[in-house]
Formats: C-alpha cells, structure tokens, sequence
C-alpha cells in the first residue's frame, strides 16, 4: 500500500448498516486503503477467491493471514494471499470499483457466501471496522481488520524473464518434486533447484538417496538467468504452481531474483521465497561410466517391479534385479509377507548384474513417466548408483541398497 | 524515537546503538534478567530497528511509521518470528521451534535480514534446543536470534555458549511507581507492590489484583486461628487458584503469587518479632520465635521451587498448608 492510515484521525461517524452501531469511517480525503466499494460478478469473483485459497495460511500463523486481501484501483481488483512463506495474486474481472481501497476478506466465509449466493452481481462494501457483503436480497457483515497489516504480495514487473508452457513446466515439476527431501537439516535439499540458461531451463530435486534432473528448452528474455547461483524454490510453491496451472498451453513467465522467485500466467502471480543454503553439487552423482546399458519400456517395467514389491515388508524393502542375457528378474522376499519372483524379458546381452533397489524410488520415478516412454539404465555393479535416462533429458539417479 | 517505548534500560540501548554502529552485531543474544522488566519489549523493538525501511542507515531506531515496522507490530512481517511457550503451557514446543528454524532457512522476504526471538528461553526442553543447535550454531546471513530468559542456571549450556549474554537491570523503584500509575494501579498499592516486585513491573502488575491480597488476608487469620482447619485451607487455595484458570501453567502461577505473598507477610511479621526484643522476653524463648518464622518462610520457599520443579499442585499445597499450621501451633507454644 502507498498511501498512510493513521488510524483514528479524521474520522466521522457512519451508521453500521446492520446492527445500526455507529463506527469510524474515515473522511473522504484520506480514503484510499481504508475504505473500499466495489461490485463483483459472483461467478467470477468465487472462482478467484477459490483459487487463492489455495495459498491461505493453514495453521500456526496469525490470525489475519487465513483471509483474503483485497485492492481495488481504478477499474481493477487484486485479491492475495499468503502464509509468508509462498503467495499468490490475482486479478479478479469484471470488476466495477466505487471507492479504491483495499479489505481483508475472511476466506471461508466468503467462498461460503458467494457459492450459496444466487445473485449474479455482487457488493463489496469494507472498512478497517467490518466488511460487508450485499446482494439483491441478503447482506452479509463480516468482522474488519486493518489491510496494512497483511503483509502484500509482491507483482510482476520484470522485463527480464523465462517463459515456458504451463503443461511443460507442470510435467517437469511433477518428474522431480517428488524426489525433494521432506524433512533434512540441510534445508537447500528440501526444495527444487532451478538452473535457467540462454535456451533451457532446468529442475533438480534430491534427497540424497535419489535426484532427478529434467531439462526443457525455454525462451529467455532479456538478460535473465541464475549462473553462479543455486536458487532454491520450496517444494510448497511447486505444489502450489502445479495446481494453479490448469492451461497446458498457457504461457509461464519465471523471474528469479536473488531472494524470492516469481511466476506468472494469465491470470495469476505465484511468489515464492528462496530456500537458503548452498545446493549439493548434483553433477558429481550422476555416474559417467557403466558397464552395462539396458533399455526398457516404462510401462511393462513399472508392472513387474509393483508386482513384485507386493511382497516386501518393512524389514526388507527390497526387490533383488537380476539382469541375465535378455531376461530380467525380480525377486523379494518377507519374512511375514512370503516370496515374489518376477521376469521380464529385456533387451540386452551383456554380462550378468545382480543389484538390489528400494522399489519404492523406482516406482516414483516410473509414475511420473508416460507408460510407453523408453528408458536407458546405465549400470556399474551392485554399489554404485543406477543412472536411468530418457531421450527428452529426464535423468534419476537412484542408489543400490546392499 | 521508538526507544523511548523501552523504559529503564537506557544502557542496554546504547550497547546495542554502538554495536549496531560499529558493524559487530552478533548472531545471537541471550537476553537475562527477572521476568516483567522488558526485555521481550526490548527484543521486539530491536527486531523492528533492524527491519525498518526508512530508518537512518546509521542509526539503530525504528521510524514506526513504514509498512515493515507497521508489520512487526501486527506480527506478520515475514522476516521477524516470535515463539514462545503457547498459552496455559509451561514448555515451548518442538513443533513451534521446527517452524521457527523452517522460516530462518527461508531467504529474507523483503532484504533486511531475518530476526527471530524466542520468548521465556528457560522454558526450551533438550529436544526443542537441540532442534534449534544447528540454527544456532550456523545462522543464514544477515539474521539475528534474541532469546529471552532469566538466569544462566535455567538456559540450557548448549545454547549459553553459543549467545553473547545482555544482562537487564531490575527497575528502579521510581520509575515503577510511574509505570505503575501509567497503567492505573491504585496510589495506595503502589508502595507495598514496589516492595513485592524487585523490580519487575510485570510482577508488580500480577500482584495488583485485590483479591490476591484478600485471600492473603483470609489464610493469614485461618492460620492464626486457635486451630486451624488444615484441610479447609487447603481447599480453600485449590479452590482460589482454579478461578486462575483451568490449566496447570496459569494456576501454578496463580500459586506462585499466594507464596509470594505470603513470604512477605511473614517477613513483616519477623521484623515485628525483631523489634520487640528489648523487652523483658527471655533470649531463648525469643530466639525460638524467630526460628519459627524463618522455618515457615523456609518452607514457602521450598513450596515454591516445588512449583518450578512441577510438583503436583494439589499434593504440594495440602503439604505445604499442613507443614505451615504445625509450625505455627508449635511456635503458639513456645510463645
């Protein structure tokens, strides 16, 4: 907000529409960000207050961060909401504003309203004391708050930036989030790091027992890019982006700045802060030589190694891999649960590999991946790390467990 | 300014200013001192100096009218994180510290660092401060960690060694009685409150209310009675301290204040038996009388470190009310 509130000055008094109580309002000349007045069309001011509720604070916050906030200027609305951590913005059409100003909107209360509400056009009438919610034939009042005490969320204004299409981003998020750490000391590892260059953007997610890597060509404007840095972006904002991208062929723009990152799309602005931290030096797991090459097919790979991971245990979450001249096969054993074996024939012809994996971080990988994508598996023998690849620069890299 | 809001620590203040000036802010503060004197006051202040946007570059002091100091007021700047103990609970939990270190490995959201303040540090069990070691231990750039305690004994050593320690002064007797009147307390209470409080206006204030002073009076004449009923007693404080409130923290709390109190009373009535030693009372028999009264005020102090020690409340007030009658009626005795 630009403008000053000095609360309690300049006041006069205005009757409470509902409880007929007299409040402070405040006088004309200083009624930007205290006072608002605007009319909503219902359907699509529901829908934007939906979406941004995605954002609101959970728990464990202040109180005034499970609202909404609300700006109006001439002709258009924001609504934002954040938890301090991740936020969004979005900019609510046909709008028709009275009085610029901005007001705090408890969140289920008007989802709740505008949903049961049958109008087609709706009133937004707020102050620092209450806010107020008016249709043809019912009227709503909320408690108010002081919207300068809700933190803004930051806009889009870069003219340096990436751009990439909603479905490309969505897949690569899906093809690495998965692999972040949850809970680790090392916070850098609990996000996904971001690599942009002059043609391509990249993804990288690890917890140490896996990465994932994915690579898409993106077109950068400007000079924009994060050579000699390792942004970080928490695992939160790209759950949050990938359910705020609904369009796959909508056009991302990604502004990464030293301390916070953004994303835009029609409609939305997603803000994030970066992690701290120096990111792991992901390069130097991904193995270089193998003695072995095997190609398989997601789809029929995925199968096998589900069917035999029916039969691991807690104590054993293990599938042994037994890679022989055109066969493949799975076996796992619980000392409760019973023996699994499966085969699988495959093309290869080289020497015999016997290595044990987690299913579990396998399995992750291959459900992210189209059924019949090929896939390469590069191995070494049974301690060193497997390296599976595909032909469009996904890249997992998982550990054997002895 | 905004400092003149910190009454009576002028020179932690100035410490902070030179610090601040010269470039040698540490990363960590532990703040000590009796509880009810400002020091939490004081850290959030320095939070918001530290984060204000339009403050002179050199100069440590809040403007107080930015949107980044309007935040800190209202708790939601993004870069300032308070924890305590929640209400009603006597522990911090170690969820509340997992948050806190969550939010300090985020990168400041608005450039001017992170500040974090941990209230009633003495509170943090091992679990939670060992949560916390690592955040201590290698803060991200550009961040401040207050915590806020009352003695070294209490903190635990890990997290000693890691803070430089600011000691806060108690109040002095003066400016009490102003912010005692400032808050409203009525001019006839002030003086005995003063005497109360060493200090501590928040002990002052928690001492303000009239019927602490009336349920004071009314177990001083229980105990004086020819024979007391100790149960009665006793019952009649579970009773006072449930209206406290329904969790253990605020009625252990509510208990802490009677002891209190009643430490005073009998410290009054020791100096009443001093000043009576002229006349023509045996020595021994005066001697006795004195020992009696410092035994009873003995074994308020020991009922109130129970309380710290988490005793169970009702098994300690029963004890402490019986103890408390045999001593009086055996000091009725030798009198």
């Amino acid at each position: 907000m630009s403008s000053e509130i000095v609360p309690g000055k300049k006041q006069t008094a205005k009757a409470f529409p509902l409880t007929g109580k007299t409040v402070g309002t405040y006088h004309d000349d200083n009624l930007e960000g205290t006072v608002m007045k605007a009319f909503f069309h219902r359907e699509g001011f529901l829908s934007a207050c939906q979406l941004a509720s995605a954002a609101v604070a959970s728990r464990d916050v202040k109180p005034i961060l499970r609202n909404l906030k609300a700006v109006a200027d001439d002709g258009s609305c924001t609504l934002m909401a954040t938890d301090l951590e991740i936020g969004i913005r979005l900019d609510v059409r046909s709008v028709k504003v009275e009085e610029a100003g901005a007001a705090i909107l408890p969140t289920s209360q008007t989802v709740a309203v505008l949903r049961e509400s049958l109008d087609e056009e709706l009133e937004l009438d707020a102050d620092a004391d209450r806010c107020l919610l008016r249709g043809k034939h019912n009227e709503f009042e909320m408690p108010g708050e002081d919207p300068d005490n809700f933190p803004d969320v930051p806009s889009f204004s870069a003219e340096q930036y990436h751009e990439l299409q909603a479905g490309v981003l969505r897949d690569m998020i899906r093809r690495t989030i998965f692999a972040a750490a949850t809970e680790n000391p090392r916070y850098a590892v609990t996000g996904i790091l971001w690599e942009l260059d002059n043609e391509s953007a990249r993804l990288v997610a690890t917890d140490g027992r896996r990465l994932a890597v994915t690579r898409h060509a993106a077109v950068c404007h400007g000079d924009h890019g994060t050579k000699g840095q390792t942004p970080v972006v928490p695992t939160k904002a790209m759950a949050l982006l990938d359910r705020v991208l609904s369009d796959p062929d909508e056009i991302v723009r990604i502004c990464i700045r030293p301390n916070d990152v953004l994303f835009k799309t029609d409609r939305a602005t997603i803000y994030s802060r970066l992690v701290e931290g120096r990111y792991p030096d992901y390069k130097a797991v991904i193995p270089k030589k193998c003695n072995a090459k095997i190609p398989l097919v997601v789809g029929p790979f995925l199968t096998a190694i589900r069917q035999s991971a029916i039969m691991t245990d807690d104590e054993s979450k293990r599938v042994s891999f037994r890679f022989d001249k055109n066969n493949l096969t799975l076996q796992a054993y619980g000392a409760k649960t019973g023996r699994a074996k499966v085969e699988l024939p495959i093309d290869y012809d080289g020497k015999t590999i016997e290595i044990n994996f987690d299913p579990k971080y396998l399995l992750e990988m291959l459900r992210v991946l189209d059924p019949e994508t090929s896939l390469t598996m590069e191995l070494t023998d049974n301690n060193t790390p497997a390296h599976c690849y595909t032909s469009d620069h996904y890249t997992y890299v998982v550990m054997p467990v002895s | 300014m905004s400092w003149q809001k910190i009454r009576g620590h002028d020179r932690v203040v100035s410490v902070f200013q030179h610090v601040f000036r010269s470039g040698r802010l540490a990363h960590a503060y532990l703040f000590l001192g009796p509880e009810g004197i400002g020091k939490r006051l004081f850290a959030r202040e320095l939070a918001k100096a530290l984060l204000c946007e339009q403050r002179q570059p050199e100069i440590l002091e809040a403007c107080d009218r930015c949107s980044a100091c309007q935040l800190v007021d209202a708790e939601t700047h993004p870069d300032f994180i308070e924890t305590g103990p929640p209400e009603g609970s006597m522990e911090i939990p170690i969820d509340a510290i997992r948050a806190l270190c969550h939010s300090f490995s985020l990168k400041s959201a608005r450039g001017q660092g992170k500040v974090a303040v941990i209230d009633h540090s003495d509170e943090l069990n091992e679990e939670a401060g060992n949560c916390f070691l690592k955040t201590l231990e290698e803060p991200p750039p550009k961040s401040l960690l207050l915590l806020v305690g009352t003695t070294p004994d209490r903190q635990l050593p890990t997290l000693v060694s890691r803070c430089q320690l600011i000691r806060f002064a108690p109040l002095a007797n003066g400016l009490l009685a102003d912010l005692l009147r400032e808050h409203g307390v009525d001019d006839r209470l002030i003086d005995r409150l003063i005497q109360q409080s060493e200090g501590s206006l928040g002990q002052a204030l928690a001492l303000a209310d009239p019927a602490l002073w009336e349920f004071r009076q009314k177990l001083v004449t229980g105990l004086k009675q020819q024979r007391p009923d100790k149960v009665a007693l006793a019952k009649d404080w579970m009773l006072f301290v449930e209206e406290a409130g329904k969790e253990s923290a605020s009625q252990r709390r509510c208990s802490k204040k009677i002891i209190r109190l009643l430490v005073d009373h009998f410290r009054d009535e020791l100096h009443a038996v001093c000043r009576t030693a002229e006349q023509d009372e045996p020595y021994d028999n005066h001697a006795a009388r004195e020992e009696r009264i410092l035994a009873m005020i003995d074994r308020l102090l020991e009922a109130d470190h129970q309380i710290d020690r988490r005793v169970q409340l009702v098994l300690l007030v029963e004890a402490l009310v019986n103890d408390l009658v045999d001593l009086r009626l055996a000091n009725a005795v030798t009198s």
